[in-house]
C-alpha cells in the first residue's frame, strides 16, 4: 500500500515536470528531492497516530481506580506498531480547570494500566485526554472522553458544566465503518437475578480471511442515565478515518482505514519515537538572558550502577534530553556544570499538556433520576470502601538498573573493613592513598592523583551516591560508619565533552544526598511514569477470580478484562457474577485485529431482584 | 524515451526501498544519535603497548554504528577496534581524543569501509566465551557467518615475550549453535570434531566443494554450505 501510494505520487510529479523540464534536469530534480526528503525526516509527515482508550466505566468516585486499555495505531500503517513511545493523559475539570496528568510508556506490553483518581479531587465533569506528543500537531487526533467524577466528601453540584455544542469532539455520531470483520457478543439470557452468574459468548468472523485474531478489552458496567453528556466513545469511530469522497472507505481499503492522510501542516511537536524528551530552556534569574552552550548533567541517586546523562543548551538556550526507561519513576537531578548554585538560573521545562484552546461551556441541570443515580453510585462506593477486601497488589516492578558508567575503578575501599575513623580527613590519610583531603584558609581541598601523569589534580566535584556533589564541608563530616564504599578513578575520564583527570565516588550507608544540597544546587524533575502491563493491574484481570467475594456486594462495574485474545476459530465464553445492584448493564468490547483494524461490539442485560 | 522511464523506475525502487527500511525512520533519529554520541561517557584511551610490532588494531579509524544494550543505535560515529584490549575505541569529535566505550553498555558494533562506498567492513557482537579454564568472559566477536550455525572470530593479539615487543596473532574461532559456543581451529579435523556438526554431512560438503580448510575463507565457505544443506 505504501509503495503504491509513493508510485502514484511520484509518477504524477514526473509527468507534470516532464512537460516543462528537460530530461537531465528532471533526473537531477528527482535525485535532489529524494535526498532532501530522506534527510529532513520527510517520512514523519506520513505518520498519523490515533489513540483510543477503553475505560472500565465513565462515572467514578474520587479515590477509585480508573482502569483502562490503550489502543494506539498509525492509521497509515495500522499493521505496524506506532512509532511514538510515550502516551500522555490529562484529566481536566471542566468547571475548575484543575488538571491531573500522567504518562505511560507505549512499549511491547499490552498498554493496560490504572490510574488512582486523587481522593481530594473536586466532583464534577472532567475531560480525559490521551495523546502522544506527535498528536499535538493535529488536536483532532487527540482522544477525548467526558467523565463524571463524584466525591464522598463533597456534594455533586446540581448544575454540571459541560462543553457546548460547538465542540464536536464531545458529542460525535459514530460513523458506520465498512469492513469485513464482525465481532458479536450475546448473553445467555436478557435478564439475570442478583448475584447470579452472567454468561456471555463473544464471537468473531471475517468475510475475507480464513484466520483472524484480535486483542480485546471487555468491560461490563451499569448503564448511566447521562446519555446527553456522557457519550461513550467507540474504538471504530475513534480510530477510523474516512477515505472515499463520500467519507466511506472503498472495499479495496480492506481495513477501511488504510488511508494516507498526509498532513503537510508544519509539525511543531516532535515525535517521541526514541524516549521521553525532556526539553526547555535555561534563563538567568537576574537579566533573563538565556544560557547558551551551557553544559548540563542529569543524575539520579544510585548506589549500585550510577549513570549520568550529559547534555548542553544550544545557541538559543534550549536543551533537549532523551530520558530512557532507566530513569522512570526516579527523581532526576539537573545541574549546570560550573554553576554551584542553581538558584542563579530558572529552568523552564516545555509543557506537554494538551491545551484544548477556547471552549464553550454551558450548565447542565441534573435531572431527578440522574440525582438518584449519582447518590446510588456514591453510596455503593461507600459500601465497597467499607466491605471490599483490600486489593491484592502485585509486586512492584523493580527499577531498572543499568551498567555502572564509572567502572572499573582503579581503587575500591570499603571503610567498614578498617578501624573506626571519625571524619573524611582521617579516611583520606589512612585508607585511601590516592587522594589528599586537606583544609587551607578555612576551605577544604580535595586532590586526586592521575596515574598517567603522576600529578595531583584538584577535584571540586565528586559523585555522592551517583550525584555530582561539590560540598566538601559535608564530605569532611563523613566517617567510616557513614561510608559504605569509596571508588577512585585515576585516569582521564570523559563525561560528554568534559574531561576529568580523576574522579572520586562515595557511596554512603544511608544512600542519600543532603536535602539542602539538592535544594540549592540542583533542579529536581520527578520523572513519574505509570507502569503498564498486567503486573500493573491489581484486582482487575478477571472478576470471576478476583477477591470480590464479600457481602454486601454492590459493584456497579461487574467485569473488566483488558487483555483477551479471540480468533474466528474459537468463541469466547465468559462468566462472572452479578452483584446485588439491580438495573441495566452494558457490555462493551473493544479491540484491534492483528492487522490493526478496530472491532467492537456491545450488548446489554438487566439484573433484577 | 525507454531509458528515461527505466531510470525513473530505478530511482523510485531505490526510494521505496529506503523508506521501507523502518516504519519509524523519523526526524528524531539523527538528532537522537548525535546527542547520544555527544554524551558518551568512558575512560580516555591510552595505548598500553605503544611501539610494539604487529597489528594491534582491527581497522583504521572508520565510520561505524554502536548498538547499545537497550537496542538503540548510535550512528555516524568514528570507531576503531583494539585487538589487544578487546576494546571499542571512539573518537570524540569535540576535541579529537580517544575514549573507550564501556563494553557493558553495548551489545555490538558495525564498522564501515569508508574507502569502499561505506560497505560493511565488519560486524562484531558481544558474547560470553570461555577464553581460559577460569571461566567465561564478555568479548567482542566478529560475525563471519550468521545462520543456524554461526561462525565467530575473536580477533585477539597478545604479547608472548616481554623482551621482544612483538604482538602475536591470537585469533580464535567459535561455532555457535543454539547459544552454545564451540571453539575450533583452522583445520579440517577440528571442524569435524565439533559435536553438533554431523561429520558425514560436513565431509561430503568439503569433498563436493573442494574445500580444504586451509584458511578463514575455507571455513566460512564450509559453514555457509552446511547451513544451506538439505535436511
Amino acid at each position: 500500500m505504501i509503495l503504491k501510494e509513493k508510485l502514484k505520487k511520484y509518477f504524477s510529479l514526473i509527468l507534470h515536470h516532464a512537460h516543462i523540464m528537460k530530461f537531465p534536469i528532471l533526473i537531477l530534480y528527482l535525485i535532489i528531492s529524494l535526498r532532501l526528503n530522506a534527510q529532513a525526516g520527510h517520512f514523519d509527515f506520513y505518520k498519523h497516530e490515533k489513540v483510543y482508550v477503553h475505560l472500565n466505566k465513565l462515572v467514578y468516585v474520587a479515590g477509585e481506580s480508573m482502569r483502562y486499555k490503550v489502543y494506539v495505531v498509525d492509521i497509515a500503517t495500522p499493521d505496524q506498531k506506532p512509532c511514538s513511545k510515550i502516551l500522555y493523559f490529562t484529566l481536566t475539570g471542566i468547571k475548575d480547570k484543575n488538571v491531573v496528568n500522567w504518562r505511560i510508556n507505549l512499549d511491547d506490553n499490552p498498554e493496560l494500566s490504572y490510574f488512582k483518581i486523587p481522593g481530594d479531587i473536586k466532583p464534577g465533569m472532567y475531560i480525559l485526554n490521551a495523546y502522544t506528543n506527535w498528536m499535538r500537531n493535529d488536536p483532532s487526533d487527540i482522544f477525548s472522553q467526558n467523565l463524571l467524577i463524584l466525591s464522598l466528601s463533597q456534594a455533586t453540584p446540581n448544575a454540571l458544566m459541560v462543553t457546548g455544542s460547538a465542540d464536536t469532539t464531545i458529542i460525535r455520531p459514530v460513523s458506520p465503518v465498512h469492513n469485513d470483520y464482525a465481532l458479536k457478543v450475546r448473553t445467555a439470557k436478557n435478564s439475570f437475578a442478583v448475584n447470579e452468574k452472567v454468561q456471555m459468548e463473544v464471537s468473531m468472523s471475517s468475510g475475507h480471511l480464513d484466520t483472524v485474531k484480535a486483542n480485546l478489552s471487555i468491560s461490563v458496567s451499569i448503564k448511566t442515565p447521562f446519555n446527553e453528556i456522557l457519550e461513550d466513545k467507540d474504538i471504530e469511530s475513534s480510530l477510523h478515518v474516512s477515505s472515499g469522497p463520500g467519507g466511506q472507505p472503498t472495499a479495496s481499503d480492506k481495513v477501511g482505514m488504510v488511508k494516507r492522510d498526509v498532513n503537510v501542516a508544519p509539525k511543531i511537536h516532535m515525535m517521541e519515537d526514541k524516549a521521553f524528551a525532556l526539553s526547555g530552556r535555561i534563563k538567568n534569574r537576574k537579566d533573563s538572558s538565556l544560557l547558551v552552550n551551557g553544559q548540563i548533567l542529569v543524575s539520579v541517586i544510585d548506589t549500585v550502577a550510577p549513570h549520568i546523562i550529559y547534555s548542553h543548551t544550544d545557541s538559543s538556550g534550549r536543551f533537549l534530553i532523551y530520558i530512557s526507561k532507566l530513569y522512570d519513576n526516579k527523581e532526576l537531578y539537573l545541574q549546570i556544570v560550573g554553576q554551584s548554585r542553581n538558584t542563579d538560573y530558572i529552568w523552564e521545562f516545555d509543557n506537554k499538556m494538551f491545551d484544548p484552546g477556547h471552549q464553550i461551556f454551558k450548565p447542565y441541570i441534573v435531572k431527578s433520576d440522574e440525582i438518584v443515580f449519582l447518590n446510588s453510585v456514591n453510596n455503593m462506593r461507600l459500601v465497597e470502601a467499607v466491605y471490599a477486601n483490600p486489593p491484592k497488589r502485585n509486586s512492584v516492578t523493580p527499577f531498572l538498573t543499568g551498567e555502572n558508567f564509572f567502572s572499573p575503578p582503579d581503587l575500591t575501599v570499603f571503610p567498614s573493613d578498617y578501624v573506626d575513623l571519625v571524619n573524611f580527613k582521617e579516611i583520606a590519610e589512612n585508607i585511601v592513598p590516592l587522594i589528599k583531603f586537606t583544609m587551607r584558609n578555612n576551605e577544604y581541598n580535595l586532590q586526586i592523583i592521575n596515574s598517567k601523569s603522576s600529578n595531583w589534580f584538584e577535584s571540586k566535584t565528586l559523585l555522592l551516591n551517583g550525584v555530582p556533589f561539590t560540598d566538601l564541608a559535608y564530605l569532611a563530616t563523613l566517617g567510616t560508619k557513614d561510608i559504605r564504599r569509596i571508588e577512585v578513578i585515576t585516569t582521564n575520564f570523559f563525561i560528554g565533552e568534559m574531561t576529568r583527570p580523576a574522579l572520586l565516588s562515595i557511596y554512603t550507608t544511608d544512600g542519600k544526598v543532603p536535602e539542602l544540597y539538592i535544594k540549592n544546587n540542583t533542579v529536581v524533575y520527578k520523572n513519574t511514569v505509570i507502569t503498564n502491563g498486567i503486573g500493573a493491574e491489581f484486582n482487575s484481570v478477571d472478576s470471576t477470580s478476583m477477591s470480590r467475594e464479600h457481602l454486601p456486594d454492590f459493584r456497579n462495574d461487574l467485569y473488566w478484562n483488558p487483555d483477551v485474545t479471540i480468533s474466528n476459530k474459537k468463541n469466547l465464553l465468559i462468566e462472572f457474577p452479578a452483584s446485588l445492584l439491580t438495573g441495566l448493564f452494558t457490555i462493551k468490547i473493544q479491540g484491534l485485529t492483528l492487522d490493526g483494524f478496530p472491532v467492537s461490539a456491545t450488548a446489554s442485560f438487566e439484573v433484577k431482584e | 524515451m525507454k531509458s528515461f522511464f527505466l531510470i525513473i523506475l530505478f530511482s523510485l525502487v531505490i526510494c521505496s526501498g529506503y523508506s521501507q527500511q523502518s516504519n519509524c525512520v523519523g526526524s528524531s533519529e539523527d538528532d537522537y544519535g548525535r546527542r547520544m554520541q555527544a554524551g558518551l561517557i568512558g575512560f580516555e584511551y591510552f595505548n598500553p603497548i605503544q611501539g610494539y610490532q604487529g597489528v594491534q588494531y582491527f581497522n583504521d579509524w572508520t565510520k561505524g554504528e554502536v548498538i547499545l544494550s537497550n537496542g538503540d543505535v548510535i550512528k555516524d560515529i568514528t570507531l576503531r577496534y583494539d585487538k589487544y584490549l578487546d576494546a571499542l575505541l571512539w573518537l570524540r569529535k569535540f576535541d579529537i581524543r580517544t575514549g573507550i566505550i564501556s563494553k557493558a553498555s553495548i551489545s555490538g558494533f558495525r564498522l564501515f569501509d569508508s574507502k569502499n562506498q561505506n560497505k560493511l567492513l565488519a560486524f562484531f557482537i558481544k558474547k560470553k566465551i570461555a577464553l581460559s579454564r577460569s571461566g567465561s568472559t564478555d568479548a567482542f566477536l566478529q560475525v563471519l557467518v550468521s545462520g543456524e550455525f554461526s561462525l565467530y572470530a575473536y580477533r585477539n593479539v597478545n604479547v608472548i615475550s616481554t623482551t621482544e615487543y612483538v604482538l602475536n596473532d591470537n585469533t580464535r574461532y567459535f561455532i555457535s549453535f543454539s547459544d552454545q559456543q564451540y571453539p575450533l581451529s583452522l583445520r579440517r579435523g577440528s571442524l569435524l570434531k565439533i559435536p553438533v556438526i554431523k561429520k558425514a554431512e560436513m565431509k561430503a560438503i568439503l569433498r563436493s566443494n573442494g574445500i580444504a580448510i586451509n584458511d578463514e575463507k575455507d571455513l566460512i565457505s564450509a559453514i555457509n554450505f552446511y547451513n544451506k544443506r538439505k535436511k
